[in-house]
């Protein structure tokens, strides 16, 4: 458990250095932590001007973790994400220039707006953790993670990412406006510090990120949570309201961020608790409802609430 | 969850709707209003001096006209009254739309305590559960003192779980049904606010049970005597209460 307490003590350290920037947002903050000490890649999906890159920037600064911002347009190529093969004059041959995939954390901002073309070349590097360029294969160095911004009102000149590739997003996170007190205590440290920029201090090392990262992996999972992932997973796609439900990967995700969130709350065991809190933003993103339903308020996020008060959680009556 | 298509039900509106439509147009073609021809001949206009001409005769014809309709008894009773047909078919039409305006309202309806139902995760605040009947509070320290005696028996780890599940059991009743989605610490908020329940105990007590049940760790007697202490708690509410 020493191990687990350590990662507990400085995932929370963490938090707390990055709400010196992002001001009242511990909750988000939290489930994209879990999101990445479970190794997974975030989609934070919300209106412009709520810290989105600001809380990237921040995790990287904390974490330890060399930062690339790729702004996503309509004109960027896969090329100019995966890095091309540059022709050196003096050695008379071929180099390859690695692109801002090769980094640590990397903010891919507006993933909506560039072609799926690119979109395809992101995520599949997402994925496979390797990138090939010109027939030649480019490992990328662990940890790497993804956090992806998207704008949910503008559709104009928009690329909207396909369930299957949102599907590679281990969450989806929406921060939320803040209270009046939160936005004046932004405004308040923006008059204290007496500078545009915020810098946050380092809490811990890339390697001591990728030790917690380990750590998590030894958290325990009792069967019966493990089967009611499975079940709530398999529930939304039972649900009247959905066209296609959440694939088996979100019954995975569900179970690997509620690791996550295990950890950071200082237990080496997953509770139902941890899976209910983790659900909507598992889940929502994987769900596509019917489109005689689009223009209703039902959405991924309420068929996930439903399911979570339907779902039986587990319980211990049946061994007493 | 997904047990019937909601395709048959809008469908049904649809197929009532069409329904109407036809029998107001089976109703339409039994009345017999006045004919194309006659209306064609009606609105062609003689010219004046043919006018002229027949204006003398014409009152004399409608004169003979009259008399002889009046012989005939054909003359309805109440001439500016609408034909039968007429009558017919608007409350008809009227029952229908009616109909239809009553069952779409109470589709309308029960899709909005649907979705509310569904959605009541998130927006709608959770009813209050009420106070338990004298009874049914009287009986629970009773049986929390059986719990705590029991607390004693078998390793850290089953002791701690029977307790919560006994817990669990007592608090039920009529104001307080079992619900099988919920977590621990929902059960807490809302044992919370049935019972008098000692707040830190109750809360310690679930985190103890989770713990019992959740982690592979092993468990010590001192996780047992910390349940224990969290049952004293419970029960000196309850009996703080009861004075």
């Amino acid at each position: 458990m020493n191990g687990l307490d350590d990662a507990s003590r400085k995932a929370r350290a963490v938090l707390d250095e990055i709400e010196r920037a992002v001001v009242g947002k511990r909750d988000a903050l939290t489930l994209v932590l879990s999101a990445i000490l479970a190794g997974g890649h975030v989609l934070l999906e919300d209106f412009p001007g709520l810290g989105k890159t600001l809380a990237a920037r921040s995790f990287a600064q904390t974490l330890g973790l060399d930062f690339r911002r790729a702004q996503f347009t309509p004109d960027l190529l896969p090329a100019d994400l995966t890095g091309s093969f540059i022709y050196d004059q003096g050695r008379a041959a071929f180099e390859f220039r690695p692109g801002p995939l090769f980094t640590g954390l990397l903010l891919a901002d507006e993933i909506n707006r560039t072609p799926p073309k690119t979109q395809a070349a992101l995520l599949e590097a997402m994925q496979e953790r390797q990138v090939t360029v010109e027939g030649e294969t480019f490992a990328l160095e662990p940890p790497f993670h993804v956090l992806a911004t998207a704008n949910p009102v503008e559709y104009e000149g928009t690329y909207p990412l396909p369930e299957a590739q949102l599907d590679r997003f281990l969450l989806r996170v929406g921060f939320g406006y803040p209270s009046s007190e939160e936005e004046w205590e932004v405004l308040r440290r923006r008059l204290e510090r007496q500078r545009e920029e915020q810098t946050l201090d380092q809490v811990v090392s890339r390697e001591e990120l990728r030790t917690i990262q380990a750590a998590v992996e030894t958290v325990t999972v009792d069967p019966d949570i493990g089967r009611y992932c499975v079940a709530l997973a398999a529930a939304t796609r039972r649900h009247h309201h959905t066209l296609v439900g959440s694939s088996p990967r979100g019954g995975l995700a569900l179970m690997l961020v509620a690791r996550g969130y295990a950890v950071i709350a200082g237990r080496d065991f997953v509770v139902p608790e941890d899976v209910k809190a983790v659900a909507v933003p598992a889940l929502a993103h994987r769900i596509t409802i019917r489109p005689e339903l689009w223009m209703t308020e039902i959405s991924g996020r309420t068929v996930v609430e439903t399911v979570l008060g339907q779902v039986p959680a587990p319980t211990a009556r049946d061994r007493v | 969850m997904g047990t019937h298509s909601p395709r048959s039900l809008h469908l049904s509106p649809i197929a009532l709707g069409s329904l109407v439509l036809v029998l107001c147009a089976l109703v339409a073609a039994t009345f017999d209003g006045p004919r194309w021809t006659d209306l064609d001949r009606g609105t062609e206009r003689p010219p004046v001096a043919e006018q002229e001409r027949d204006r003398s005769g014409a009152a004399e014809e409608t004169r003979s006209e009259q008399s002889e309709s009046t012989e005939d008894g054909d003359e309805p009773w109440l001439p500016w009254v609408p034909p039968l047909d007429l009558l017919l078919l608007v409350p008809t039409a009227l029952v229908f739309g009616v109909a239809l305006l009553v069952v779409a309202r109470l589709r309308l309806v029960r899709r909005r305590r649907q979705l509310t139902g569904r959605m009541g995760v998130r927006s709608s605040p959770v009813p209050d559960p009420g106070r338990p009947s004298e009874d049914e509070e009287s009986g629970l320290p009773e049986f929390l003192g059986e719990v705590a005696r029991a607390i004693g028996r078998g390793t850290p780890r089953n002791a701690i779980v029977a307790a919560w599940v006994r817990l669990e059991q007592a608090v039920e009743g009529d104001h307080f049904p079992h619900r099988p989605e919920e977590t621990p610490s929902e059960l807490v908020e809302r044992a919370l606010a049935s019972y008098h329940l000692d707040d830190a105990s109750i809360r310690r007590l679930a985190a103890l049970y989770r713990e019992a049940r959740f982690s592979r760790h092993p468990l010590t007697e001192q996780h047992r005597a910390e349940a224990a202490a969290c049952l004293e708690g419970l029960l000196a509410s309850l009996g703080a209460r009861a004075r």
